[in-house]
């Protein structure tokens, strides 16, 4: 359990991020942390320490999803309502499709991330799509490879090629916008 | 092209950089409430997928008797059907059956006539041999002549 104890102290801020970026939202991503460590620890506790890590990402990852499918449906359920976000497209060309603009007004504690952080990356890392926002954030910042992050996103090989190489190209892009 | 790739790496790179340095920004409340959801999965009871954590009223579920009912079901409806299959399958046995009637449909009338004279003289050898085999009821009824 020591052990445990450890590896999570070590990821849980940055899994925190990685479902801040997804979400957009403060709350919601503590939850998804919380499902995360808990799904780990009551089934995967017994695994090789090794292990832990491409398990707990690949958990991370699927709550994440999870959250987008929920969050698409409420939103059909309730499509009258003011606050629902502006996903209401289908799941696939929400998750493959182009950049969506950052709705910060969707939630509050994202206004107040976005603005302590004050680095246009962030934002362009925020505004790619969920799979190449997943698949970049994998491949560039927990530097999994490509065969790893394919397992973690439940993906061929080739589709994280895609999905990285897109996402670079779409930061790039909104990158060099910004700076304009 | 190079040059391209390079600073698509280098980009990376910097965003990297961005997201790490993120994270010492993380205020205090989100820090706390981390540590506590830490705490709270650790103190959930760790199942270790053994048979030892089954809970065996699980099986007495409405879905596991519905499934249970199903296969029962279709096992019988198998187990029913069988025997219907072996007759109207093609055995061993039919097909001698098969080859007897075109040997029997081969022979002319007093070919059949000898062979049944010679059942006949068979199944007589055979009752005499027993001993009280044959009687007068028997021969009352011959099956041939």
């Amino acid at each position: 359990m020591r052990e445990l104890d450890i590896f999570l102290k070590d990821i849980e801020k940055r899994a925190f991020r990685i479902a801040q970026l997804a979400t957009h939202c403060e709350a919601d991503s503590l939850d998804i942390v919380q499902d995360s460590m808990i799904k780990l620890v009551t089934k995967y506790s017994h695994r090789e320490p090794t292990e832990w890590r491409p398990l707990f990402l690949k958990i991370l990852e699927n709550k994440i999803l999870d959250w987008h499918r929920k969050q698409t449906v409420m939103n059909k359920l309730f499509f009258w309502k003011k606050g629902a976000k502006k996903d209401n497209k289908e799941i696939d060309d929400k998750f493959d499709g182009e950049p969506e603009a950052i709705d910060l007004q969707a939630c509050p504690e994202s206004l107040a991330f976005t603005e302590q952080l004050g680095q246009h990356l962030l934002k362009c890392v925020e505004s790619l799509p969920l799979k190449q926002q997943q698949c970049f954030v994998l491949r560039s910042w927990e530097g999994l490879s490509i065969k790893e992050t394919a397992q973690v996103m439940k993906v061929n090989e080739n589709s994280v090629k895609t999905h990285y190489s897109r996402a670079l190209e779409k930061l790039r892009q909104q990158h060099l916008k910004l700076e304009q | 092209m190079k040059d391209e790739i390079n600073s698509e790496q280098k980009l990376a790179e910097q965003t990297a950089k961005a997201l790490d340095s993120s994270l010492e920004q993380l205020s205090p409340n989100i820090s706390a409430r981390l540590e506590a959801a830490r705490k709270t999965a650790l103190a959930t009871k760790a199942k270790p997928g053994t048979f030892q954590n089954w809970n065996f009223s699980q099986l007495f579920r409405p879905q596991a008797l519905s499934a249970g009912l199903a296969l029962s079901v279709c096992l019988l409806i198998v187990w029913n059907l069988s025997p219907h299959i072996d007759q109207q399958t093609p055995t061993f046995a039919s097909s001698q059956n098969l080859s007897e009637f075109i040997l029997l449909s081969t022979l002319d009338e007093t070919e059949l006539d000898i062979i049944e004279d010679i059942e006949f003289a068979y199944w007589l050898a055979q009752k005499l041999e027993t001993p009280g085999g044959l009687n007068a009821s028997s021969l009352d009824k011959p099956s041939n002549g």
